[in-house]
């Protein structure tokens, strides 16, 4: 019945993705696999995370503790990524036809490794849900309301978009040795994750629009981190 | 450069999935909380309504392959329905109806309305207070197997019957009696949908999930063909032929000898046969028969402990006359049971299939019976009983003027010839039209039980009232009472079976065990960890519910049937004397040894018990005739259909507008991040400035 409300909230949090995927990065096999490592990373991140959930038993029920130290892991799994792809540069030098851009344009690894990571972060908090959004029902019966699914996949998507942005923060910080973008990063990623524990007490405003004010800041910082500035960004939309 | 990629590829994919698994494993293994959890609300103690098929038709009921949906609708009273099916907007509904608006009016308006997906009947306590009547058997039941013009408009058995167990409904029906799963989808029902009805179908509503899918369709041959059909290494089964075991036992053994294993038949006998059903059914997944079968049983079990008191084995030796007990099983459903019994007796398989060549029990055939009485429906009668019969035998008359006789002063008989109400003795009359075989019913045209085939057909329906007694002081037990007028019964064919087989009369002062016949009816009505019970067999606890009474598949064995076996066997055995041990060993096919108790009252003190009792399968002969011609209608063609999940849930159904804008949103969020993503990179060098080429990093 609801096969309509999810493919409503798969298309809502997957398809910017999906666009970034097909327009910047199928067209390199390097940028795939960056963006597979950067994925599988990841994933690595949330291994040593719930493990820690797991050992660490009286504190299994407050989602609080086991959220931290997830971020904190993450970060340092972006480190770590970071780490290695400034190491491969040369090797990924040999391999790519398209050496000129990749190595040169050091945000592009960032960007590459960026949404890899958020993928697979948006994947794993996504896919159970909206898994079970393909009964007959919806939210609302016994707790949550309606907007339920719609919501988990803004703040899914919000999420996506927030690593791809950190992560061109991330590692310009790390070239620049800038401690501010640094802690930019980690603090802004403690505290829009804080803020998606409001959603059990089902205040879905009071997280989503905070959330997606960060994301702005976060894009703008990335744009100009990047290179881009406000004139840069006239010149592009008038089109001269 | 495909060789480098390959291998660092191949290494991440492994670790991907090992990683995927280890994931797997931390989510199953962990106390997650799932998002279905909050959506979903089980709905426990619901029976189904499900599929039967026979030869030509499909009866009952079937949701949706993975469940049909409706928004609920708690209706209390008739004019709550005919207004869902007026002016309801938000269909397809599911009516949460009181059992008693359940009958053919009322679901016939909701199949031609077509606004209904689904029926939820409950049960309130205003339904007992005011219900005269409920049984959806037909006004004649059995109609295809039992004799013609038995059943006519003087004689019509069954007057209250609806027929609807045999309609074949096109969705489902549920049936709860817990009264807490019924106010969960009220309290649901008044919250989200029970206002403003024109908008129902903007808003979400509160909906059920009737999960009862059926795999057998058309009729029994197609079921079958299909299931046989070998299509791959694990064949489907979709239907199952009714079918369970009938008991027989009889009152001394039928093979004698001078040691245990060196017994030889008891040849040429004549036998009384004394029948009873065993099965009943009803709409629902969930039977209770208090009138029929279990007055039956119960008077059938106390006549057969009565005559082990008082007809001693030298008379029957003497007069070669032996008496049957049969209980037949699956009677309801075209008398499944008898006609298997004929079907073997006339083939000589009965008692034993090889009986003749091995030498172990003497062949039983339907000519070597000289009376049939088969116990009925007793249940509401306080003293008056009636006899009926079809053939003009001395035999029927005599057997009947012997019940008038010792009947006398406490039960009054009447003789209704040309008559027989539904019974097995149709199948043997049918076959053989001079079969001696009488019936005993206290329903003179047409049924005194208005719950035939019902889930109301309970204790309150016979009145039973259960008596915590052991010593035999009748004062304890009221006189009017059911258990008196099946003790009178049973004693009254006790001491007529006595003179027809010694033909002489009965001049001794025993009673029948009303105490017996006050515990038997308690272990089938109420609590099957009963005396009787736990005096037969030494198993764990069962919940207090009575056994299923309905016929069940061919390859399940009830309780019902394995308790009422053992229970027969220990009425009828015979104690061995001395110090045994209560193995068959050596083997002796004639007999079961069990360690039964004492009686009743001594539980603990147990003896090894020589039990002639034995089962013999009740499944129809069409099912074991491998060119059976299906059409004939000469036996019973029941089935029922496979499933694979009952149950019930209840959940918020999103309203069509939500969904509307779920995808709309959706294609939006596709649609624009494409344009946006493709202008960005179409025009990346002018929106980011090139870095300079010195900025690379030093430490590499």
């Amino acid at each position: 019945m609801t096969v309509v409300e999810f493919f409503g909230c798969t298309l809502l949090a997957f398809g910017p993705p999906f666009a970034m995927f097909i327009f910047t990065i199928v067209h390199d096999p390097v940028r795939i696999i960056i963006l597979i490592a950067a994925a599988f990373f990841w994933l690595l991140s949330l291994l040593l995370s719930s493990l820690l959930w797991f050992a660490v038993v009286p504190l299994r029920k407050d989602l609080a503790f086991g959220l931290v130290f997830a971020v904190l892991f993450q970060e340092a799994f972006r480190f770590l990524i970071y780490k290695i792809l400034r190491k491969a540069e040369h090797g990924l030098k040999k391999i790519t036809d398209d050496s000129a851009t990749l190595i040169e344009n050091k945000h592009i690894l960032a960007y590459v490794s960026g949404l890899g990571f958020g993928i697979m972060s948006g994947a794993f908090s996504l896919v159970n849900v909206i898994a079970d959004s393909l009964g007959p029902g919806t939210m609302g019966l016994k707790s949550g309301t309606e907007m339920f699914f719609l919501t988990s996949s803004a703040i899914g998507l919000c999420f996506i978009l927030l690593h791809t942005f950190w992560s061109v923060l991330y590692f310009n910080a790390f070239d620049n040795k800038n401690k501010f973008q640094i802690s930019f990063v980690v603090v802004s990623h403690l505290l829009v994750s804080c803020l998606t524990l409001l959603n059990r007490y089902q205040y879905y405003s009071a997280c989503i629009v905070p959330l997606y004010v960060i994301l702005a800041v976060t894009g703008c910082y990335a744009f100009k981190v990047a290179g881009g500035s406000y004139a840069s960004f006239k010149v592009c939309i008038s089109f001269k | 450069m495909t060789d480098v990629l390959m291998k660092p590829i191949m290494t991440i994919m492994g670790i991907f999935i090992i990683h995927f698994f280890i994931m797997l494993q931390l989510i199953g293994g962990g106390n997650g909380e799932r998002t279905k959890d909050q959506m979903y609300e089980k709905i426990d103690g619901s029976s189904a309504c499900y599929r039967r098929l026979n030869a030509t038709h499909q009866i009952g009921c079937s949701s949706n392959r993975g469940g049909s949906t409706g928004t609920i609708h708690v209706c209390d009273s008739k004019r709550d329905l005919n207004f869902l099916l007026v002016n309801g907007t938000a269909f397809p509904y599911i009516p949460v109806l009181p059992v008693k608006y359940f009958n053919v009016e009322n679901l016939e308006r909701m199949i031609e309305s077509k606004k209904v997906s689904g029926l939820v009947l409950h049960l309130n306590n205003e339904t007992l207070k005011s219900l005269d009547y409920f049984t959806h058997d037909y006004q004649c039941p059995n109609p295809y197997s039992s004799l013609t013009d038995t059943c006519n408009e003087v004689s019509t058995w069954n007057p209250y019957g609806t027929g609807l167990l045999y309609r074949d409904i096109p969705f489902p029906i549920f049936y709860i009696d817990s009264y807490e799963e019924v106010l969960k989808m009220r309290n649901c029902f008044e919250k989200f949908n029970n206002f403003s009805y024109e908008s129902q179908s903007d808003r979400s509503l509160c909906s059920l999930e009737l999960k009862s899918f059926m795999y057998a369709t058309t009729n029994t041959p197609t079921c079958r063909r299909r299931s046989n059909i070998i299509t791959n290494l694990n064949p489907v089964k979709f239907c199952d032929p009714l079918g369970d075991s009938n008991i027989w036992a009889s009152l001394y053994p039928l093979a004698d000898g001078p040691r245990r294993n060196e017994t030889k038949p008891l040849k040429d006998y004549k036998y009384i046969i004394i029948s009873a059903r065993l099965d009943a059914t009803s709409m629902f997944d969930k039977t209770s028969g208090a009138n029929s079968p279990v007055t039956g049983i119960v008077t059938l079990l106390t006549v057969a402990k009565y005559l082990k008191e008082i007809l001693p084995i030298e008379i029957v030796r003497e007069k070669k006359t032996n008496i049957l007990f049969i209980l037949f099983n699956g009677e309801t459903y075209d008398y499944i049971g008898s006609q298997r019994m004929l079907f073997d007796m006339l083939k000589g398989y009965f008692p034993l299939k090889g009986a003749a060549e091995d030498n172990i029990l003497p062949v039983i055939r339907p000519e070597n019976v000289s009376l049939f009485i088969e116990v009925s429906q007793l249940g509401n009668s306080k003293d008056r009983l009636f006899v009926h019969h079809l053939t003009k035998g001395n035999e029927v008359l005599g057997f009947y003027e012997k019940l008038v006789e010792y009947g006398k002063p406490l039960l009054k008989f009447d003789n209704v010839s040309d008559s027989l109400p539904p019974a097995s003795l149709h199948t043997f009359m049918k076959k053989i039209p001079t079969f001696p075989g009488l019936l005993i019913a206290d329903h003179k045209h047409s049924y005194s039980n208005h719950f035939y085939n019902s889930i109301f057909d309970n204790s309150t329906n016979i009145g039973f009232q259960y008596y915590d007694v052991l010593e035999n002081d009748d004062i304890s037990i009221p006189t009017d009472s059911i258990q008196q007028l099946i003790a009178n019964l049973s004693e009254t064919i006790g001491k007529s079976v006595f003179e027809e087989v010694s033909q002489t009369k009965y001049n001794g002062v025993e009673r029948a065990d009303v105490i017996l016949a006050n515990e038997l009816l308690y272990c089938y009505l109420e609590d099957p960890n009963c005396r009787v019970h736990r005096a037969i067999q030494r198993g764990n606890k069962l919940p207090k519910i009575p056994f299923s009474l309905y016929v069940g598949v061919d390859h399940v064995t009830n309780f019902m049937t394995s308790f009422t076996s053992l229970t027969l066997g220990w009425l009828t055995g015979v104690v061995e004397k001395g110090d045994v041990n209560c193995t068959n060993k050596p083997r002796n096919y004639a007999f079961k040894f069990y360690n039964m108790s004492k009686s009743i009252v001594d539980l603990n003190t147990t003896l090894c018990y020589k039990i002639t009792m034995n089962t013999t399968e009740a499944v129809s002969p069409a099912f074991i005739m491998p060119d059976y011609n299906w059409t004939s209608g000469e036996f019973s063609t029941w089935s029922e259909s496979t499933w694979s999940e009952i149950n019930v849930r209840m959940f918020l159904k999103p309203s069509a507008a939500h969904e509307k804008m779920s995808i709309a949103i959706g294609c939006i969020s596709v649609i624009f991040s494409f344009i946006l993503v493709y202008f960005v990179k179409s025009r990346s060098h002018i929106l980011f400035t090139p870095p300079l080429p010195t900025e690379a990093p030093t430490d590499c």
